[in-house]
């Protein structure tokens, strides 16, 4: 590799810098710090969007742990009723 | 009735710009992880629960539930090879095209932020296929549906306690 710098991608920084700044408007508010939304810098973006994911993703492993402690437990005949989650979904 | 009790509680969502994906994405979700469980449930006595059978089901609805997206079909791929998957995060990187290792040649932050885009590709289903731009622009719509995914799997939870 000659370039010092190889870019993998045809994207130009501030391409990517932009691409990235979208990011922060999905990241869930932690505004504790400061009150106004402050620009962070893209690296935070993405450190936080990694963080937020694995979290997500074990929130959902959780989940799943528990779903299948509640099937494991249940009786047979305990049935899974497809209007009532829709129903406890709309309540939210 | 329960109207006023709906009323009174306020929506989870913050604030989504497209609502009726967000309602349509729900309703195909519960559509197939609640066929899926129920079978699990009928065959529990054949074949034992596990998380991960439940979680094998949970990331097929997923996925099922958002094919207009790239990282679907990834993870559909994922799924349907690999009868007893481990979990999404599975960091096999056998990545093709992963970002190239920058040089640290001073501007560290550049480097920072190139190893931060890697890490985003190994956590996305088939970022490791994507360019950086691709990449980028599906990471928001699959963290949008895992927070719906996250949402509807609490629910069915606290329904079944």
């Amino acid at each position: 590799m000659s370039s010092r710098r190889a870019r993998a991608s045809n994207l130009g920084e501030d391409e990517i810098n932009e691409l990235v700044s979208k990011l922060q408007a999905l990241l869930p508010h932690s505004s504790s710090r400061c009150t106004r939304r402050e620009q962070m810098p893209p690296w935070k973006i993405l450190e936080e969007t990694c963080g937020y994911i694995k979290r997500l993703h074990r929130e959902v492993d959780n989940l799943s742990e528990r779903i299948s402690q509640l099937l494991a437990s249940t009786d047979a005949t305990g049935d899974v009723d497809v209007a009532d989650f829709v129903r406890s979904l709309l309540r939210q | 009735m329960e109207r006023q009790i709906i009323n009174k509680k306020k929506r989870v969502f913050s604030v989504e710009p497209n609502k009726s994906h967000s309602a349509a994405f729900t309703r195909k979700y519960i559509s197939h992880l609640v066929p899926a469980l129920k079978k699990l449930n009928m065959n529990k006595n054949s074949s034992q629960i596990t998380q991960q059978t439940v979680k094998h089901e949970v990331d097929m609805a997923l996925a099922l539930s958002a094919q207009e997206f790239a990282w679907s079909r990834f993870l559909l791929q994922k799924l349907s090879s690999s009868k007893n998957p481990t979990t999404t995060t599975n960091s096999s990187s056998k990545g093709t095209q992963v970002l190239e290792r920058p040089d640290k040649e001073g501007g560290d932050e550049e480097g920072e932020i190139e190893e931060k885009l890697r890490e985003l590709q190994k956590l996305l289903p088939g970022g490791e296929e994507m360019n950086v731009e691709e990449m980028l622009s599906e990471i928001g719509d699959y963290i949008k549906c895992l927070e719906l995914q996250t949402i509807a799997l609490k629910s069915i939870v606290q329904d079944t306690t």
